[in-house]
């Protein structure tokens, strides 16, 4: 399996076939592990931590368990390579900009990957589309336990999984849930869910946590404690708080088409004009059109527009995808063209 | 903008306090820190606090003097744990206990570990645990004075392994 072989397709959890897949985009756990033995990245010189590489690939190559993963060491992934990987949600910025023995796991379906030597040995992701919540972590607690097997994670009978961060001690588990809430945004509700979700121990972050505001209206909710509550329990809150959140969205976006529709309406379709005629087009922006056009879709005033297009469209629209697709490095305003015209052939128009 | 306690990372997280005199200050920060600070996990924070307890060491007046040990399986000495709040290896995590414990406690509101257990440390755990149980049910009836149901509990803790005077 290749890189290229990956942009072929969306990706399984890219189709928004899931569970209340109008509002929740992914539902993603994360699992931080240490090997035994080894020190933590924070203290390994070069030559440990392609001990620990070498030591985990052989482990998850041989693995027959796990669904079969496949290895990519990131220095033998060009730049443009790695932000892929980024923009698909399967390894973080700061592991693509990681320095030599790292690498991502990565299972054909992209459900599954497994970054190497990111800031702990170990960080296994599962990441689903839709409101899976508890699916998610039987899966994630499946390929840790088949992990496990061969590898021995650090583990203290009080504390639970070692991590270097002590903010990740315990389970080493981060559970988010990424959702689209356009119309509490354009209503200006959307402080309240920020409030709510404060009381609870829950972060709210944009797209890919940068800035002060979400992209396209975005927004990723996670658990921030790891420690003194069972995974069950981290998932449980995830299961309390996510449908509240749901039904405050689709009511506010049943309010606005009954009290403003044509103002609504109005706005969904000039996204989507734009984005069929536009020669010169931003990934911000982009992200922001998109937005309305997949409410549009949810709400049915875009008729005769593929649920699968737009999720296409916001997968390859970005830096990585883009660059890969037409096959060079492109500058940033050169990308901004390209973009343009990538998006208007794809919506057949002109 | 920058984070405004570690200026390294970009700030994400917007600490809002309002004073009694509706004014408002504003404190921004970066994920790490806002979790290292338990920012978004306390009801009531005081930037003050937060600024303050940078300026000395990111653990500030929270930890009592600990002493200056190294690990000697890592190297890591505890001032360095603590200026970057980070450990080194697992063994850290013994050695630097004293304050580990506090800062988990800041972080989580915990200090105890009550989830999944991989297999191999599944056995000692439970023993641990159910020793604990035990010592705690013990305790209470030593204080109702129930001397001879406590003592059947110590008989029950000896089987697992542990002494324990009542």
């Amino acid at each position: 399996m290749r890189i290229e072989d990956l942009i072929k397709e969306p990706g399984e959890w890219l189709r928004g076939t899931g569970p209340e897949g109008d509002i929740v985009i992914s539902s993603r756990i994360r699992l931080a592990r240490n090997v035994q033995g080894f020190p933590f990245l924070t203290r390994a010189d070069a030559k440990e931590r392609a001990r620990v590489e070498a030591f985990i690939r052989g482990k998850l190559e041989g693995n027959r368990t796990v669904p079969k993963l496949h290895y990519f060491p990131l220095a033998e992934l060009s730049a443009v390579d790695r932000l892929v990987l980024v923009e698909r949600h399967l390894i973080s910025r700061e592991h693509a900009t990681s320095e030599q023995n790292a690498g991502v796991a990565i299972a054909k379906d992209e459900c599954v990957s497994v970054m190497v030597n990111e800031e702990d040995h170990l960080r296994i992701q599962v990441i689903r589309s839709g409101f899976l919540a508890a699916e998610t972590w039987d899966q994630a607690s499946q390929v840790d336990d088949a992990i496990g097997k061969k590898v021995p994670f650090s583990f203290h009978p009080e504390f639970g999984f070692l991590t270097a961060c002590p903010t990740n001690v315990g389970t080493g588990m981060r559970i988010s849930v990424l959702l689209h809430l356009p119309a509490l945004v354009l209503t200006k509700q959307i402080e309240k869910v920020f409030h709510a979700l404060g009381r609870i121990t829950f972060t709210v972050r944009g797209l890919y946590g940068e800035g002060t505001q979400a992209s396209g209206d975005f927004y990723q909710i996670s658990n921030q404690v790891t420690l003194g509550k069972a995974e069950q329990d981290l998932v449980q809150d995830m299961r309390n708080v996510v449908p509240e959140i749901v039904r405050f969205e689709r009511t506010w976006r049943k309010r606005l088409m009954d009290e403003n529709r044509r103002k609504l309406e109005d706005r969904i379709w000039r996204a989507w004009a734009v984005l069929r005629h536009a020669r010169w087009i931003t990934s911000e922006e982009t992200l922001e059109y998109l937005s309305f056009v997949r409410l549009g879709v949810h709400l049915g005033v875009l008729q005769g527009v593929e649920l699968g297009t737009v999720n296409e469209l916001f997968v390859f629209s970005q830096p990585g995808h883009l660059q890969k697709t037409m096959n060079r490095a492109l500058e940033a305003g050169d990308r901004d063209a390209a973009r343009a015209d990538w998006i208007r052939k794809r919506l057949g128009a002109e | 903008m920058l984070c405004q306690l570690c200026n390294k990372a970009q700030a994400t997280v917007h600490l809002t306090e309002v004073n009694r005199n509706r004014e408002a200050q504003v404190l921004h920060v970066c994920e790490d820190c806002s979790r290292t600070h338990g920012i978004g996990y306390k009801l009531s924070i005081k930037i003050e606090e937060v600024t303050a307890s940078v300026k000395g060491n990111p653990l500030g007046r929270l930890v009592k003097d600990v002493p200056d040990v190294t690990c000697p399986s890592c190297g890591l000495t505890y001032a360095e744990f603590r200026q970057k709040v980070r450990a080194g290896c697992e063994k850290d995590f013994e050695v630097f206990r004293e304050g580990i414990v506090p800062l988990l406690q800041k972080i989580h509101g915990a200090t105890k570990h009550l989830g999944k257990v991989p297999p191999d440390a599944a056995d000692a755990l439970q023993r641990e645990r159910r020793l604990r149980d035990l010592e705690r049910e013990m305790e209470g009836l030593v204080k109702a004075e129930q001397y001879e149901k406590a003592a059947k509990i110590r008989d029950e803790m000896r089987k697992l392994g542990e002494e324990k005077p009542i």
